[in-house]
């Protein structure tokens, strides 16, 4: 028991070090100003929120605002009438409607897209196209629609 | 009651040798919103939260922002403060939740020590004397290698064993307001102690010896 009593007073000598570890000079004398303008500052912001610093400023300089303001409505309007020019889907394909309201081939059944199981690639053979291109009743009926609304059985579509 | 405190000149401006005033009245003016009130307890606790901070943390930029934070915090939380515990109590506690939440942010990151220059009275402690008496092997070693050892060997300890021998061993608090700070019992703050020490002592055995 000795020998580890003599080992923790020599433990504790050498903690005793760390009691004369001082910060720089003037460093309590600082600290507290900091925090109490931080304290304040933070105190102010809660009184004035951010909007109230925002109709400060428009009523200190109409003018510059103005012109901000200005500045951003035509990045808007410039923005809206881009994103419109992107989805415009102007002249349809030939033959190919894009209304998204398949007619179903005659004969073949309708299955909804629900069942057809997901993550699955299909291969389209020669057959099944030839098989398709017996459904289609006459040029420009909705191919594409109808290759995804039928039944693989039906169209011959493998995995 | 509130007003009453609010209205009474403060002590300072009465009698400049009066006796400092009690925390709970600091307290009270302090939640009314009285920041010189709130200025005086910051002034007397800031070196024993930043020596807490700082023996944990070692490094003086990390401690000093960490101390700022803490009274910050303390002073938004200062309306929720009902008097259960001392406010000496309350603020250690929040010091420290938020030191080992910085330190357990700091786990991932390349640490570097930033430490204190030792005071003139370093030379002088009586500890520290005998520490570097001839009956040291180590003698030759001067007292700044001691003082970087002497933190390594610290920083090896897990965070919440290097909290009970900062508050304890080097801050002087008892087991029971460690228990209090540290939201555990003093039967842990004991054997926490224990280890501690122990992982200390296979650290500096060099030192030790």
């Amino acid at each position: 028991m000795a020998p580890l009593d003599e080992a923790n007073q020599r433990l504790q000598r050498l903690l005793a070090l760390k009691r004369h570890e001082r910060p720089p000079p003037g460093f309590f004398e600082r600290l507290p100003n900091r925090i109490l303008v931080n304290i304040r500052a933070g105190t102010e912001m809660e009184e004035h929120p951010w909007w109230s610093y925002l109709f400060g400023g428009i009523l200190r300089e109409p003018m510059i605002a103005g012109s901000y303001a200005a500045l951003g409505i035509g990045a808007l309007l410039f923005g809206v009438s881009v994103f419109q020019m992107a989805i415009d889907p102007g002249e349809p394909l030939a033959g190919v409607p894009l209304d998204g309201m398949a007619v179903p081939a005659p004969g073949v059944p309708m299955t909804p897209i629900g069942n057809l199981p997901s993550g699955v690639i299909y291969r389209v053979t020669p057959a099944a196209l030839q098989g398709l291109s017996e459904t289609l009743p006459e040029p420009g009926a909705p191919r594409i629609n109808a290759l995804f609304r039928t039944d693989t059985a039906a169209t011959g579509l493998t995995r | 009651m509130a007003e009453d405190v609010l209205d009474r000149p403060r002590p300072a401006e009465v009698l400049p040798q009066q006796e400092p005033a009690d925390d709970a009245v600091l307290v009270r003016r302090a939640q009314a919103g009285d920041l010189e009130a709130y200025d005086d307890l910051v002034r007397r606790y800031q070196e024993r939260v930043y020596g807490t901070v700082y023996h944990m943390t070692s490094s003086h930029e990390d401690a000093a922002d960490l101390t700022q934070e803490t009274f910050i915090k303390a002073h938004n939380a200062l309306k929720g403060f009902k008097g259960d515990c001392s406010f000496f109590t309350w603020i250690y506690r929040i010091a420290v939740n938020r030191t080992l939440n910085f330190l357990k942010q700091r786990r991932n990151r390349v640490h570097h020590l930033s430490l204190n220059d030792l005071d003139f009275n370093a030379e002088h402690d009586p500890e520290v004397l005998a520490l570097i008496s001839d009956q040291t092997p180590r003698r030759d070693m001067d007292l700044t290698e001691l003082q970087q050892r002497l933190n390594a060997a610290m920083l090896k300890l897990s965070e919440v064993h290097r909290m009970v021998v900062v508050l304890h061993d080097i801050q002087g608090l008892p087991h029971e307001d460690i228990a209090t700070i540290m939201d555990c019992n003093p039967g842990t703050v004991r054997s926490r102690l224990f280890y501690a020490r122990q992982q200390l002592q296979a650290y500096l055995s060099d030192y030790l010896k």
